[in-house]
Protein backbone atom coordinates (compact mmCIF):
# COMPACT_ATOMS: atom_id res chain seq x y z
CA UNK A 1 0.00 0.00 0.00
CA UNK A 2 1.40 3.25 -0.62
CA UNK A 3 0.01 6.88 0.56
CA UNK A 4 0.07 10.48 -0.44
CA UNK A 5 -1.60 13.44 1.46
CA UNK A 6 -1.68 16.86 -0.06
CA UNK A 7 -2.98 19.65 1.29
CA UNK A 8 -3.25 22.83 -0.44
CA UNK A 9 -4.71 26.14 -0.56
CA UNK A 10 -7.82 26.52 -2.56
CA UNK A 11 -6.04 28.37 -5.41
CA UNK A 12 -4.69 28.12 -8.96
CA UNK A 13 -1.62 28.18 -7.52
CA UNK A 14 -1.99 25.31 -4.64
CA UNK A 15 -3.71 23.12 -7.30
CA UNK A 16 -0.53 23.78 -9.46
CA UNK A 17 1.51 22.73 -6.55
CA UNK A 18 -0.64 19.95 -5.38
CA UNK A 19 -0.76 18.31 -9.07
CA UNK A 20 3.38 18.11 -8.92
CA UNK A 21 3.15 16.14 -6.08
CA UNK A 22 0.61 13.80 -7.33
CA UNK A 23 2.27 13.31 -10.71
CA UNK A 24 5.71 12.98 -8.46
CA UNK A 25 3.81 9.97 -6.62
CA UNK A 26 2.49 8.31 -8.99
CA UNK A 27 5.84 8.30 -11.38
CA UNK A 28 6.97 6.07 -8.67
CA UNK A 29 4.48 3.69 -7.98
CA UNK A 30 3.69 0.72 -10.39
CA UNK A 31 1.03 1.22 -11.73
CA UNK A 32 -0.27 1.07 -15.73
CA UNK A 33 0.01 4.66 -17.91
CA UNK A 34 -4.22 4.66 -18.82
CA UNK A 35 -4.62 4.25 -14.58
CA UNK A 36 -2.26 6.72 -13.63
CA UNK A 37 -3.62 9.02 -16.06
CA UNK A 38 -7.06 8.28 -14.57
CA UNK A 39 -5.93 9.03 -11.10
CA UNK A 40 -4.83 12.42 -12.05
CA UNK A 41 -7.64 13.15 -14.41
CA UNK A 42 -9.85 12.42 -11.07
CA UNK A 43 -7.69 14.63 -9.01
CA UNK A 44 -7.87 17.52 -11.41
CA UNK A 45 -11.85 17.37 -11.97
CA UNK A 46 -12.46 17.15 -8.08
CA UNK A 47 -9.91 19.32 -7.00
CA UNK A 48 -9.94 21.75 -9.61
CA UNK A 49 -14.23 22.17 -9.46
CA UNK A 50 -13.50 22.43 -5.35
CA UNK A 51 -10.72 25.22 -6.30
CA UNK A 52 -13.03 26.70 -8.58
CA UNK A 53 -16.47 27.00 -7.24
CA UNK A 54 -16.65 25.83 -3.95
CA UNK A 55 -13.79 28.78 -2.83
CA UNK A 56 -12.80 27.08 0.28
CA UNK A 57 -11.44 28.78 3.55
CA UNK A 58 -9.21 26.24 5.09
CA UNK A 59 -6.26 24.13 2.79
CA UNK A 60 -7.95 21.53 0.36
CA UNK A 61 -6.57 18.05 2.05
CA UNK A 62 -6.42 15.24 -0.53
CA UNK A 63 -5.39 11.39 0.46
CA UNK A 64 -4.47 9.33 -2.30
CA UNK A 65 -3.98 5.16 -1.49
CA UNK A 66 -2.95 2.61 -3.90
CA UNK A 67 -4.40 -0.21 -2.49
CA UNK A 68 -4.36 -3.53 -3.86
CA UNK A 69 -6.90 -3.68 -7.15
CA UNK A 70 -7.73 -0.10 -6.47
CA UNK A 71 -7.06 3.41 -5.95
CA UNK A 72 -9.15 5.19 -3.05
CA UNK A 73 -8.79 9.43 -3.47
CA UNK A 74 -10.55 11.28 -0.82
CA UNK A 75 -11.01 15.17 -1.23
CA UNK A 76 -12.15 17.49 2.20
CA UNK A 77 -12.78 20.91 1.74
CA UNK A 78 -14.84 23.28 3.74
CA UNK A 79 -16.75 25.19 0.80
CA UNK A 80 -20.11 25.05 0.92
CA UNK A 81 -21.82 21.84 1.26
CA UNK A 82 -22.20 19.45 -2.22
CA UNK A 83 -22.69 16.09 -3.22
CA UNK A 84 -20.69 15.55 -6.09
CA UNK A 85 -21.44 11.98 -6.03
CA UNK A 86 -25.53 12.84 -6.40
CA UNK A 87 -24.45 15.03 -9.38
CA UNK A 88 -26.46 13.72 -12.60
CA UNK A 89 -23.61 14.26 -15.20
CA UNK A 90 -24.85 16.04 -18.49
CA UNK A 91 -26.09 14.50 -21.55
CA UNK A 92 -22.56 15.07 -24.32
CA UNK A 93 -22.88 17.74 -27.61
CA UNK A 94 -23.50 16.70 -30.87
CA UNK A 95 -23.65 19.66 -32.29
CA UNK A 96 -21.01 22.36 -31.50
CA UNK A 97 -23.42 25.75 -32.57
CA UNK A 98 -25.51 24.32 -29.24
CA UNK A 99 -22.62 22.73 -27.22
CA UNK A 100 -22.70 23.36 -23.79
CA UNK A 101 -19.38 24.85 -22.51
CA UNK A 102 -18.19 22.75 -19.27
CA UNK A 103 -19.58 20.23 -17.29
CA UNK A 104 -17.73 17.29 -18.22
CA UNK A 105 -15.85 16.55 -15.08
CA UNK A 106 -17.94 14.76 -12.98
CA UNK A 107 -18.91 12.16 -15.87
CA UNK A 108 -15.07 11.82 -16.80
CA UNK A 109 -15.33 10.55 -13.61
CA UNK A 110 -18.16 8.30 -13.72
CA UNK A 111 -17.11 6.79 -16.63
CA UNK A 112 -14.28 4.94 -14.45
CA UNK A 113 -14.59 5.29 -11.04
CA UNK A 114 -16.28 2.28 -9.60
CA UNK A 115 -17.38 3.82 -6.25
CA UNK A 116 -18.58 7.96 -5.17
CA UNK A 117 -19.20 8.52 -1.65
CA UNK A 118 -20.18 11.56 -0.31
CA UNK A 119 -20.30 12.63 3.39
CA UNK A 120 -20.82 15.79 5.43
CA UNK A 121 -18.83 15.99 8.14
CA UNK A 122 -19.18 16.91 11.98
CA UNK A 123 -17.37 19.64 10.89
CA UNK A 124 -19.45 20.66 8.11
CA UNK A 125 -16.50 19.84 5.58
CA UNK A 126 -17.44 18.21 2.38
CA UNK A 127 -15.60 14.72 2.32
CA UNK A 128 -15.95 12.99 -1.29
CA UNK A 129 -14.49 9.21 -1.78
CA UNK A 130 -13.66 8.23 -5.12
CA UNK A 131 -12.97 4.62 -5.93
CA UNK A 132 -10.56 3.85 -9.73
CA UNK A 133 -9.70 0.39 -10.20
CA UNK A 134 -5.82 -0.19 -10.49
CA UNK A 135 -5.26 -3.64 -11.29
CA UNK B 1 2.00 24.77 -20.33
CA UNK B 2 3.18 26.76 -23.70
CA UNK B 3 1.57 28.13 -25.90
CA UNK B 4 2.88 29.55 -29.26
CA UNK B 5 0.23 31.35 -31.81
CA UNK B 6 1.45 32.27 -35.39
CA UNK B 7 -0.41 33.48 -38.47
CA UNK B 8 -0.85 30.93 -41.15
CA UNK B 9 -1.79 32.94 -44.47
CA UNK B 10 -4.81 35.74 -44.34
CA UNK B 11 -7.59 34.32 -41.79
CA UNK B 12 -5.73 31.36 -40.12
CA UNK B 13 -3.58 30.45 -36.74
CA UNK B 14 -1.44 27.73 -35.97
CA UNK B 15 -1.30 26.94 -32.60
CA UNK B 16 1.13 25.17 -30.51
CA UNK B 17 0.40 23.50 -27.11
CA UNK B 18 2.85 22.24 -25.13
CA UNK B 19 2.77 20.56 -21.81
CA UNK B 20 -0.73 19.58 -20.02
CA UNK B 21 -4.07 20.97 -20.12
CA UNK B 22 -5.26 20.67 -17.07
CA UNK B 23 -6.78 23.14 -14.75
CA UNK B 24 -4.06 25.53 -13.41
CA UNK B 25 -2.48 25.76 -17.30
CA UNK B 26 -6.37 26.55 -18.77
CA UNK B 27 -6.16 28.96 -16.19
CA UNK B 28 -2.91 30.46 -17.30
CA UNK B 29 -3.23 30.55 -21.18
CA UNK B 30 -7.30 30.58 -22.01
CA UNK B 31 -7.99 34.02 -21.84
CA UNK B 32 -4.97 34.60 -24.76
CA UNK B 33 -6.01 31.71 -26.56
CA UNK B 34 -9.68 33.04 -27.17
CA UNK B 35 -8.40 36.46 -27.86
CA UNK B 36 -5.89 35.16 -30.35
CA UNK B 37 -8.49 33.89 -32.60
CA UNK B 38 -11.74 34.42 -31.40
CA UNK B 39 -12.41 38.56 -32.59
CA UNK B 40 -10.29 38.36 -35.63
CA UNK B 41 -12.89 35.11 -36.41
CA UNK B 42 -9.22 33.36 -37.89
CA UNK B 43 -9.46 29.73 -38.91
CA UNK B 44 -7.39 27.71 -36.38
CA UNK B 45 -5.30 24.55 -36.20
CA UNK B 46 -4.33 23.62 -32.57
CA UNK B 47 -1.20 21.54 -32.77
CA UNK B 48 -1.79 18.87 -29.78
CA UNK B 49 1.24 16.28 -30.34
CA UNK B 50 3.35 17.31 -27.22
CA UNK B 51 0.33 17.88 -25.07
CA UNK B 52 0.29 14.56 -22.92
CA UNK B 53 -2.85 15.52 -20.40
CA UNK B 54 -6.39 17.08 -20.41
CA UNK B 55 -8.87 17.47 -18.50
CA UNK B 56 -13.11 18.85 -18.94
CA UNK B 57 -11.01 22.28 -18.61
CA UNK B 58 -9.27 21.44 -21.50
CA UNK B 59 -12.14 20.41 -23.10
CA UNK B 60 -14.06 23.49 -22.85
CA UNK B 61 -11.18 26.04 -23.57
CA UNK B 62 -10.99 23.92 -27.42
CA UNK B 63 -14.76 23.87 -27.65
CA UNK B 64 -15.78 27.63 -26.25
CA UNK B 65 -13.15 28.62 -29.11
CA UNK B 66 -14.65 26.40 -31.82
CA UNK B 67 -18.15 27.31 -31.11
CA UNK B 68 -17.49 31.10 -30.90
CA UNK B 69 -15.46 30.23 -34.20
CA UNK B 70 -18.69 28.59 -35.99
CA UNK B 71 -20.87 31.47 -34.91
CA UNK B 72 -18.31 33.59 -37.12
CA UNK B 73 -17.82 31.02 -39.88
CA UNK B 74 -14.95 30.06 -39.09
CA UNK B 75 -13.10 26.42 -38.10
CA UNK B 76 -10.93 25.19 -35.07
CA UNK B 77 -9.04 21.75 -36.09
CA UNK B 78 -6.45 19.81 -33.47
CA UNK B 79 -4.50 17.45 -34.63
CA UNK B 80 -1.31 15.39 -33.66
CA UNK B 81 -3.58 14.22 -30.30
CA UNK B 82 -1.53 11.59 -28.29
CA UNK B 83 -2.98 8.58 -27.45
CA UNK B 84 -4.53 9.02 -23.96
CA UNK B 85 -5.51 12.46 -25.04
CA UNK B 86 -7.47 10.90 -27.64
CA UNK B 87 -9.26 8.27 -25.06
CA UNK B 88 -10.42 11.63 -22.86
CA UNK B 89 -11.90 13.38 -26.02
CA UNK B 90 -13.61 10.41 -27.26
CA UNK B 91 -15.40 10.11 -23.88
CA UNK B 92 -16.81 13.31 -23.95
CA UNK B 93 -17.81 12.96 -27.62
CA UNK B 94 -15.66 15.72 -29.00
CA UNK B 95 -15.09 14.22 -32.39
CA UNK B 96 -18.95 15.08 -33.11
CA UNK B 97 -17.92 18.96 -32.42
CA UNK B 98 -14.53 19.66 -33.55
CA UNK B 99 -12.58 17.86 -36.62
CA UNK B 100 -9.46 15.74 -34.98
CA UNK B 101 -6.88 15.29 -37.55
CA UNK B 102 -3.71 13.03 -37.78
CA UNK B 103 -1.61 15.68 -39.90
CA UNK B 104 -1.21 19.64 -39.66
CA UNK B 105 -1.75 19.29 -43.58
CA UNK B 106 -4.47 17.37 -42.67
CA UNK B 107 -6.03 19.60 -40.20
CA UNK B 108 -5.31 22.32 -42.89
CA UNK B 109 -7.64 20.98 -45.57
CA UNK B 110 -10.44 20.83 -42.46
CA UNK B 111 -10.45 24.35 -42.05
CA UNK B 112 -10.51 25.09 -45.78
CA UNK B 113 -6.96 26.45 -45.67
CA UNK B 114 -5.78 26.11 -49.12
CA UNK B 115 -2.80 23.73 -49.20
CA UNK B 116 0.12 24.42 -51.84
Amino acid sequence: MATVQLKFPGTNAGLAGATSQLHAFLEGAVLAANRRYQIELTFDEIAGNIVRHAHPTLDVEVVVTLDGPEAVMTFVDDGPPFDASSHTPRALDTDLEHAQIGGLGIGLVRKFATRLGYELTPQRHNRLTVAIPIA
Amino acid sequence: MKMDISPLGERCAKVTLEGRLDTPAVDSIETRFLASLVPGASNAIVDMSRVDFISSMGIRMLVSAARSLKLRQAVLAIYGVQEPVVQVLELAAIHQLIPICNTEADAQTAVGFPVV
